[in-house]
C-alpha cells in the first residue's frame, strides 16, 4: 500500500511578503501541486491524502479553485482524499460548498464528515474534517479503536498540532492517537515543517509560504504493509510505515541579518547565499549592517546588492550604516553640526529656531550623524 | 574675488574691442556722462551671472545699433587663490567658456551651460529664474556691488538675499575643501527631497511614496471591502443554515406527527361505520317516533278542521236563507216599478207628445202663409221699381254731357296748355312798340303774338285745383284767343290807348317787324297801297325750344276746342256744368238700381223660387193634418199657442223624469236581485262543498285512527317510540364522541399539519433558493480574482511601505543636517554683524564729525537706525538726507567688503554713488576709501575726477577715444 501524504497546500495564499512578485509566487504554488500529481503517478501510489489546508482561505478566487480541480482530475484514477483544515474549514458557504467541485472526478473525495471511509478494499480511512478555525478539541477523538476482528489497514487523516504540550495548540491531537486507536498511520497536516514520529507524520508544506518556515517543500511517500496480528492486548503488531521525503517545492524563503565589516565578510555572505538555493528560487530578506565610513566596502556592498537584485527572485535589502558615532569630526562647521546632533540625542534642547528637532526620532538623528560621517568619509576619500 | 581685466567687443558703444585692466586696490573709472562707465560694470554682471543663451531684452540692448555680431565680454578674475577667465558671447553664436589657470597656463575647464553653472556656484549666485540676473541673485555681489539702478537696501528681498549672500559668504570665507564638499552633498541630498523653505518636493521619491502608500492602502481597502462582501454572504449563509436547521427540525416533527395521525386514522373507517350505524338507528327511531307524532298531529288537525267545517257550513246555511228572502223582495220591487212606467207613464207621454206636435204644425202653417203674402207684395214692388229704372236709364242716355273721363281729359289739356303758355311767356322775348302817331307796325310772321297788357300774367304753376283737371270756382274766362293778335295785325301809332298800354308782342321765333307810314287814307286796312316802310326789325328768341313750346300750346288749345265743340260748349265752364247734370242723372239711376236689389234680394228668379217652396210646404202641412185644428184650439192665437206648447213641454219633461226614475228604480231592484241571486247560488255551492269536506275529513279521521283503533292506543305507541328514540340517541352520542376523538379531530389536525408542512416545505425551498443565491454571490465575488488582486496590492504595499520608511528616515535626516548646517552658517553670519557695525560706525563718526554714530544693524546686516550724538536719540534711516543715506549705504558695503577680504580680496563696486557729498565729507570719504583699498579691490565710477584727487590707485579715463573694430587698446591713467 503506497500513499502519497501531503498537506498545507494553502492555494490562494496572497504571498504579500513577496512584494511585487506575489503573483508569481501564487502561480508557483499551483505548479507545485502539478508536480505532486506527477510524482503520485511516477511513484504509482494507491492513494493520495491531503491532510488539510488545501486552500489558504474560504474566499479564494474561482480561477484558483478551477485550476486546483484541474490538477486533481489529473490524478485519475488514484483516489485522493481532501481534508478541510483550519484555513478552509467546513463552514457554510465555504470553499467546499462551491459548485466547482461538482465537476471534480469521482476519485476526488472531500471528507465532509468524521466517518470511516473504506476507500480501497482492506483500507479504512478515518478523516477528521475541521468545521471551524480555532478549537481546543482533539479532532481525532472520534476515531474508534480497532475491533479485534478488524484486519484492515487503518489510516487516520487529521489537521492540528500534535499535542506535545496538552491544550496548548490549536486543534491539539493526542500524541498517542495512532497507538491508542491502533492506526497503521496517522497522516497529519498543519505544521509547515516535515516531521515523522513513529506512525504519525507531518509532510510539511510542499511550498514555503513565508520567511521563517523550517524544512518545507516536501511530500511523503508512505508504504504500509498489512502484517500479521499478534496476540496481546488487542493491539495488532504491524511493521512501522516506511516514509520517504520527496522534494516538490521550488522557492526558498530566507530572512537573515548580517554585519559586513570588510571584504572578507562580503565574500562569506555571497558564499552563504549561493548555498541556500538557486538564485532564481530564492526570496531573501536581509539586513546588512556596515560601518559606512569604508567607501570601497560600501561600493562593494552596493555592487553586491545590485547583483543580488538582478538574480534573486525577491530581494528585500536593508543596509544600516553603523559608523563609529563617537569619533570626532574635523573642527569647524561640520563638527558643530555633529556636536549639536549628539547634544539633541542626549536630551539637550535644540538650537534657537530649531526647537522642532527635539521631536525628531532618535534613529533619524542617529541616521543624520551616520550620514554626516559617511559624507565626510566619502569627501575625504575623493580627496 | 577680484577682477583683473575686462574686455568688451561689440558691446553698446564699443563696436570693436576694448580692454580694461584693474589693480587689486583702488580703481577709478573716469569719464563724462555717456562715456560708458556703467557699461563696464554691466558687462561684468552679464559675464559673471547671466546665462550665455539668454535673449532677454536687457541683453539684446547691449548689441550695438546696426550690428549683427553678438556682444562679447571676456573677464579675468581671481578667487579661491585661482585665476579664471570667463568668455561669453550673447545672442549671435553664443558661447560661454570658463578657463582656469593651471601651471601658469589658462585651460578651458567648462563650456556652455556647464560653464555658466560652474561660474554661478563659484560666485555663490542663485542665477536668474527668468531673464537677466537681478541684484538679489548675485550672491555676495549684491552686498558688495552698488550699481546704478540698484536699490540701496532692496525692499522685501533684502533679508533673504543677504542671508543667502552671507551664507555663501561664510562658505566662501570660512570654507575648506572638505567642508565645501560635505555641505554641497548635504545640500544635494536635501534638495533631492525638500525645497529651500522645507516643503516636500512633489517629484521627490518621498513625496511619490507618500502619495503611493495611501493610494495603495485605499485601493486595498476597497478591494478588501469587496472581498468582505463574500464574508458577509457567508455570514448570511450561516444564518440561513441555522434557520434551515430549525425548519428541518420542524419539518421532521411535522412529518412524524403526520405519521402518528395516519396510524390513528387507520381505524377511522371502522369508527365511522359504527358512527354511521348508530346515526342511522337513531334516525330510524326518530323517524318512527316522528311518524306517530305526525299521526297524532294529523288526527288533532282533522278534528279541528271538522269542527271548523261544521261551523262554516252552519253559517253558510244561514246566509243562504237570508239571501233568498232579500232576492225575493228585490224581485217584487222591480216588477212594481216596471208596471208603473210601462202601463201608466208611457201612454201619458205619447198623448202629450201628439198634442205638442199638432200645436207646432198649426203655428208653422200660419207662419208660412204670412210669408207667402209678404213675398207676393215684394214681387209687385219690384215690378214698379224696374219700370222707374228703365226710365232713368233712358234719361241718362238722352241727356248728354261729358263723361267723367272726357271731362278729366279736357281739364288735363287745359292744364298742359297753361303750363306751356306760362313757360313760353317766361322765355320768349316780349317786344313793345310805342309808335308815334301816324306810324304803324307790320308783322309778317306767325311767330309773333301780341300780348294783352291788361291781361293778368299767367301763373307759373297751375292752381292747386287744376291738378285734378278741374277749373277752380270763379276761374276767369279763358284767355283770349291769341290768334287775334298774331302777325299781319297792324299796330297803329294813333291808337288811343295810353302809351303804357302799347301792345306788347311775344316773339316765339324769328320775326321781322316793319315800321310803316301809311301813304293814304287807308289806315285801318292792312297792306294798303302807298304805305312807306320806315324800318324793319328782326327779333330772334335765344331759346330754340320756345317755338316748340308755343306749337304744343297751340295744339293743346286746338284739341280742347275740339272737345268743347263736340259737347257744344262755349268754354270749359259750360262743359263742367254739363258734366254736373250728367252726374245727377247717373245718381238717380244708381239709387233705383239699389232699391231694386233690396226688393228682389238678388234677382227676381229667387223670389219666385221661394214662393214656390212656401206653397209646397203649406200644401204638405195641410195634407198631413187636414183637420189640423185641435180640439180646444179653435180661435187660438199664436202667442197662446206658444204658451200651450211650453206648458205641454214642461209636462212632458216631468213625465219623462218620472219614467226615467221608475226605470232606474226597476233596474236597481233588478240588479240587487241578480246580485243576491248570484250570492245565493255561491252560498249554496259553498254549503254543499263544506258538507263534502266535512264528510271527507271525517273519513280521513276514521282512516287515521283505523291503525291504532283508538286515540289512547295511539298515545301509548307514541310513548314507546319516544323511549326508543332516547335510547338510540344515547348510542349515537357515544358513537359521535368516539368519532370526534378518533377520526374528526385527528383529521383536522392532519389537515393543519399538512398545511404547516406545505408552508415549511415552501419555506425550505425559499431558504434553499436564498442559500443558492448567496452561494452564487460568493462565487461571483470569487470570480473577480480579488484575492489575487489583494495579494498583489499587499505585496506592493509591503515593499512600498518599507521603502517609504527608509526614504523618509534618510530624507528627514538630510533635512536635519541641512537645517543644522544652515543654522550654524547663520550664526556665523550673525557674528559677522558686530565687526561690520564697529567698522561702519568708526567711519561714520569720522565722516560726519561725530554728528552721527551708532548705526544699528540687525542679524542680517540690515541697517535699522542710527544715533544722533547731540541728542543721544536714534533716528530712522528714512529721516536722513539723501546724500547722508547714500554715504551710510556705501560705508556699509565697504565695511562688508573689507571684513570679507580675509584670505583673499573682495571686489567692491561703487557706480558714481558719492555725487552728493560735500567737499569736507568727500575729503573724509577719500581717506576711508584709501583704507578700504588696502584690504579689498574697489572700482569707482565718477565723472568728477577732481573729487578723488590724491586717492592712490589706477585711473581709467573713458570718453574721447573710439576704438576701431578688432583693435585692442589699453587706456591707463
Amino acid at each position: 500500500m503506497r500513499i502519497l501524504h501531503t498537506a498545507d497546500w494553502q492555494l490562494g495564499l496572497r504571498a504579500a511578503q513577496a512584494g511585487e512578485r506575489a503573483a508569481e509566487v501564487r502561480a508557483e504554488r499551483l505548479a507545485t501541486v502539478a508536480r505532486i500529481v506527477d510524482l503520485a503517478h511516477e511513484l504509482a501510489v494507491d492513494l493520495v491524502l491531503v491532510a488539510g489546508d488545501v486552500f489558504d482561505r474560504q474566499e479564494i478566487d474561482e480561477a484558483v479553485l478551477h485550476a486546483t480541480i484541474g490538477q486533481l482530475d489529473r490524478l485519475t484514477p488514484i483516489p485522493v482524499v481532501l481534508l478541510p483544515g483550519n484555513h478552509d474549514p467546513l463552514e457554510v458557504g465555504g470553499v467546499w460548498d462551491r459548485r466547482a467541485f461538482a465537476r471534480a472526478g469521482a476519485h476526488v473525495l472531500i471528507a465532509r464528515e468524521p466517518r470511516e471511509l473504506e476507500i480501497l478494499p482492506g483500507v479504512a480511512v478515518y478523516p477528521c474534517p475541521l468545521t471551524q478555525r480555532i478549537s481546543t478539541q482533539d479532532p481525532t477523538a472520534w476515531i474508534p479503536p480497532r475491533c479485534p476482528e478488524d484486519r484492515r489497514l487503518r489510516i487516520g487523516l487529521a489537521h492540528g498540532a500534535l499535542d506535545s504540550l496538552p491544550k496548548r495548540g490549536n486543534f491539539p491531537i493526542a500524541l498517542d492517537r495512532a497507538e491508542a486507536c491502533d492506526l497503521d498511520y496517522l497522516a497529519l497536516g498543519d505544521w509547515h515543517g516535515s516531521m515523522v514520529r513513529g506512525r504519525t507524520a507531518y509532510p510539511g508544506a510542499p511550498e514555503q509560504a513565508s520567511f521563517g518556515e523550517k524544512s518545507p517543500g516536501y511530500v511523503l511517500l508512505v508504504e504500509l504493509e498489512a502484517g500479521d496480528a499478534e496476540a496481546g492486548g488487542g493491539i495488532h503488531r504491524r511493521p512501522l510505515p516506511r516514509v520517504e521525503q520527496h522534494r516538490v517545492g521550488r522557492f526558498v524563503w530566507c530572512a537573515m541579518e548580517t554585519e559586513i565589516r570588510d571584504r572578507t565578510d562580503l565574500v562569506r555572505l555571497e558564499a552563504e547565499l549561493a548555498e541556500l538555493a538557486r538564485p532564481e528560487d530564492l526570496l531573501l530578506r536581509i539586513q546588512v549592517t556596515t560601518p559606512g565610513a569604508d567607501a570601497p566596502l560600501r561600493a562593494a556592498l552596493d555592487g553586491l546588492e545590485e547583483r543580488l537584485r538582478s538574480r534573486l527572485f525577491v530581494l528585500d535589502w536593508t543596509l544600516e550604516e553603523r559608523g563609529d558615532l563617537d569619533g570626532a569630526l574635523p573642527d569647524g562647521l561640520l563638527g558643530e553640526v555633529d556636536h549639536a546632533l549628539a547634544a539633541i540625542l542626549d536630551g539637550a534642547p535644540p538650537p534657537d529656531g530649531l526647537e522642532d528637532l527635539g521631536e525628531v526620532a532618535p534613529d533619524v538623528l542617529r541616521e543624520a550623524r551616520a550620514r554626516l560621517r559617511t559624507l565626510v568619509a566619502i569627501s575625504e576619500a575623493q580627496g | 574675488m577680484i577682477v583683473e581685466e575686462v574686455r568688451l567687443r561689440n558691446w553698446r558703444g564699443v563696436r570693436g574691442s576694448r580692454t580694461f585692466r584693474f589693480d587689486e586696490g583702488i580703481n577709478l573709472l573716469v569719464g563724462p556722462n555717456e562715456a560708458g562707465k556703467s557699461t563696464v560694470f554691466e558687462a561684468m554682471v552679464r559675464a559673471l551671472f547671466d546665462r550665455h543663451t539668454s535673449k532677454a531684452a536687457a541683453i539684446c540692448e547691449v548689441q550695438p545699433l546696426g550690428s549683427s555680431l553678438g556682444p562679447e565680454v571676456q573677464l579675468q578674475l581671481v578667487t579661491a587663490n585661482r585665476r579664471y577667465r570667463v568668455v561669453k558671447r550673447f545672442l549671435h553664436d553664443p558661447i560661454s567658456e570658463l578657463w582656469v589657470e593651471r601651471g601658469g597656463e589658462m585651460e578651458l575647464d567648462h563650456e556652455g551651460d556647464r560653464a555658466d553653472e560652474e561660474l554661478r556656484q563659484l560666485l555663490g549666485s542663485a542665477g536668474a529664474k527668468r531673464g537677466v540676473t537681478q541684484a538679489h541673485e548675485r550672491g555676495l555681489a549684491q552686498a558688495l556691488w552698488y550699481l546704478q539702478r540698484d536699490e540701496a537696501i532692496p525692499r522685501g528681498e533684502w533679508s533673504e538675499a543677504l542671508r543667502e549672500g552671507l551664507s555663501g559668504l561664510m562658505k566662501l570665507s570660512l570654507r575648506t575643501p572638505l567642508q565645501d564638499s560635505v555641505l554641497e552633498a548635504i545640500e544635494a541630498e536635501h534638495a533631492a527631497t525638500w525645497t529651500r523653505t522645507g516643503r516636500l518636493k512633489k517629484k521627490s521619491e518621498l513625496a511619490q511614496l507618500s502619495v503611493e502608500v495611501p493610494a495603495l492602502e485605499e485601493e486595498l481597502a476597497a478591494r478588501r471591502e469587496e472581498m468582505a462582501r463574500a464574508e458577509r454572504y457567508r455570514r448570511e449563509l450561516a444564518a440561513l443554515a441555522s434557520r434551515a436547521e430549525t425548519h428541518r427540525a420542524a419539518l421532521t416533527a411535522a412529518r412524524e406527527e403526520l405519521e402518528q395521525l395516519d396510524e390513528i386514522l387507520a381505524e377511522a373507517p371502522a369508527v365511522e361505520e359504527r358512527h354511521r350505524v348508530c346515526r342511522e338507528r337513531a334516525a330510524e327511531a326518530m323517524r318512527a317516533r316522528d311518524e306517530l307524532v305526525a299521526v297524532e298531529k294529523r288526527i288533532a288537525t282533522l278534528r279541528a278542521r271538522i269542527e271548523r267545517a261544521q261551523a262554516e257550513r252552519t253559517a253558510a246555511d244561514d246566509a243562504e236563507a237570508r239571501l233568498k228572502t232579500a232576492a225575493r223582495d228585490h224581485r217584487r220591487t222591480a216588477e212594481v216599478h216596471a208596471r208603473r212606467w210601462e202601463e201608466d207613464l208611457e201612454p201619458k207621454l205619447a198623448a202629450l207628445r201628439s198634442q205638442i206636435e199638432e200645436l207646432r204644425s198649426k203655428v208653422r202653417l200660419e207662419q208660412l202663409e204670412e210669408e207667402e203674402k209678404d213675398l207676393a207684395a215684394r214681387m209687385e214692388r219690384r215690378g214698379e221699381l224696374e219700370k222707374r229704372l228703365a226710365e232713368a236709364e233712358r234719361a241718362l242716355a238722352d241727356g248728354g254731357g261729358p263723361s267723367a273721363a272726357e271731362w278729366q281729359g279736357a281739364a288735363r289739356l287745359e292744364e298742359r296748355r297753361r303750363a306751356l303758355e306760362t313757360r313760353t311767356r317766361a322765355t320768349a322775348p316780349s317786344v313793345t312798340f310805342h309808335l308815334e302817331p301816324g306810324l304803324c307796325l307790320s308783322i309778317g310772321q306767325e311767330t309773333v303774338r301780341r300780348l294783352d297788357p291788361a291781361a293778368a300774367p299767367v301763373a307759373a304753376e297751375p292752381p292747386l285745383g287744376r291738378r285734378n283737371g278741374e277749373l277752380p270756382a270763379g276761374d276767369p274766362t279763358p284767355p283770349r284767343d291769341p290768334t287775334t293778335q298774331r302777325g299781319g295785325v297792324p299796330h297803329r301809332g294813333d291808337d288811343t290807348r295810353p302809351a303804357d298800354e302799347a301792345p306788347a308782342y311775344l316773339v316765339t321765333g324769328e320775326a321781322t317787324f316793319q315800321l310803316k307810314r301809311p301813304g293814304g287814307a287807308e289806315r285801318d286796312g292792312v297792306g294798303a297801297s302807298g304805305e312807306t316802310t320806315l324800318a324793319a326789325v328782326t327779333i330772334r328768341p335765344g331759346d330754340h325750344e320756345v317755338a316748340e313750346w308755343d306749337r304744343r300750346a297751340r295744339a293743346a288749345e286746338a284739341e280742347l276746342q275740339g272737345i268743347l265743340a263736340r259737347f257744344d260748349s262755349s268754354d270749359l265752364g259750360a262743359l263742367e256744368r254739363q258734366r254736373a247734370e250728367r252726374q245727377a242723372r247717373e245718381a238717380r239711376r244708381e239709387e233705383l238700381a239699389a232699391r231694386l236689389l233690396e226688393v228682389g234680394e238678388g234677382a227676381a228668379g229667387g223670389l219666385v223660387r221661394r214662393l214656390a217652396e212656401l206653397r209646397g210646404e203649406i200644401a204638405s202641412l195641410r195634407a198631413k193634418a187636414p183637420q189640423a185644428v185641435l180640439p180646444g184650439l179653435e180661435g187660438w192665437a199664436e202667442s197662446r199657442a206658444a204658451e200651450q206648447i211650453a206648458e205641454l213641454e214642461r209636462r212632458e219633461q216631468r213625465l219623462r223624469k218620472q219614467l226615467r226614475d221608475e226605470r232606474e228604480a226597476e233596474h236597481a231592484a233588478d240588479a240587487a236581485y241578480r246580485k243576491e241571486h248570484e250570492q245565493l247560488v255561491a252560498a249554496s255551492q259553498r254549503s254543499a262543498a263544506l258538507r263534502s269536506t266535512e264528510s271527507a275529513l271525517r273519513d280521513q279521521l276514521g282512516e287515521a285512527l283505523e291503525r291504532f283503533g283508538s286515540r289512547e292506543a295511539l298515545a301509548e305507541a307514541l310513548a314507546k317510540a319516544r323511549e326508543v328514540v332516547e335510547e338510540r340517541e344515547r348510542e349515537a352520542v357515544a358513537a359521535r364522541e368516539e368519532h370526534e376523538k378518533r377520526v374528526a379531530t385527528p383529521r383536522r389536525r392532519r389537515a393543519e399539519v399538512e398545511k404547516a408542512l406545505t408552508g415549511l416545505e415552501r419555506e425550505r425551498r425559499a431558504l434553499e433558493s436564498e442559500r443558492a443565491d448567496r452561494m452564487a454571490r460568493i462565487e461571483e465575488v470569487a470570480a473577480l480574482s480579488l484575492d489575487a488582486r489583494i495579494g498583489d496590492l499587499e505585496g506592493r504595499l509591503t515593499v512600498t511601505r518599507r521603502r517609504l520608511a527608509v526614504v523618509e528616515r534618510r530624507a528627514v535626516a538630510a533635512r536635519v543636517l541641512q537645517r543644522l548646517a544652515e543654522n550654524r552658517l547663520q550664526r556665523r553670519a550673525g557674528e559677522l554683524v558686530a565687526p561690520v557695525a564697529e567698522l561702519v560706525n568708526g567711519w561714520l563718526e569720522r565722516l560726519t564729525g561725530k554728528a552721527y554714530r551708532g548705526l544699528a544693524l540687525d542679524e542680517n546686516l540690515v541697517p535699522v537706525d542710527l544715533k544722533v550724538s547731540r541728542y543721544e536719540e536714534a533716528l530712522p534711516l528714512s529721516s536722513l538726507s539723501y546724500g547722508t543715506y547714500e554715504q551710510v549705504v556705501v560705508l556699509l558695503r565697504l565695511a562688508i567688503g573689507v571684513l570679507l577680504s580675509g584670505e583673499e580680496r573682495q571686489l567692491v563696486v561703487l557706480d558714481d554713488r558719492l555725487v552728493n557729498a560735500d567737499a569736507q565729507r568727500m575729503g573724509r570719504l577719500r581717506e576711508i576709501l584709501a583704507e578700504a583699498g588696502e584690504r579689498c579691490q574697489v572700482l569707482i565710477a565718477t565723472c568728477r575726477e577732481g573729487e578723488y584727487e590724491g586717492l592712490a590707485g589706477r585711473a581709467l579715463r573713458l570718453g574721447e577715444v573710439v576704438v576701431p573694430a578688432g583693435a585692442v587698446r589699453e587706456v591707463d591713467g
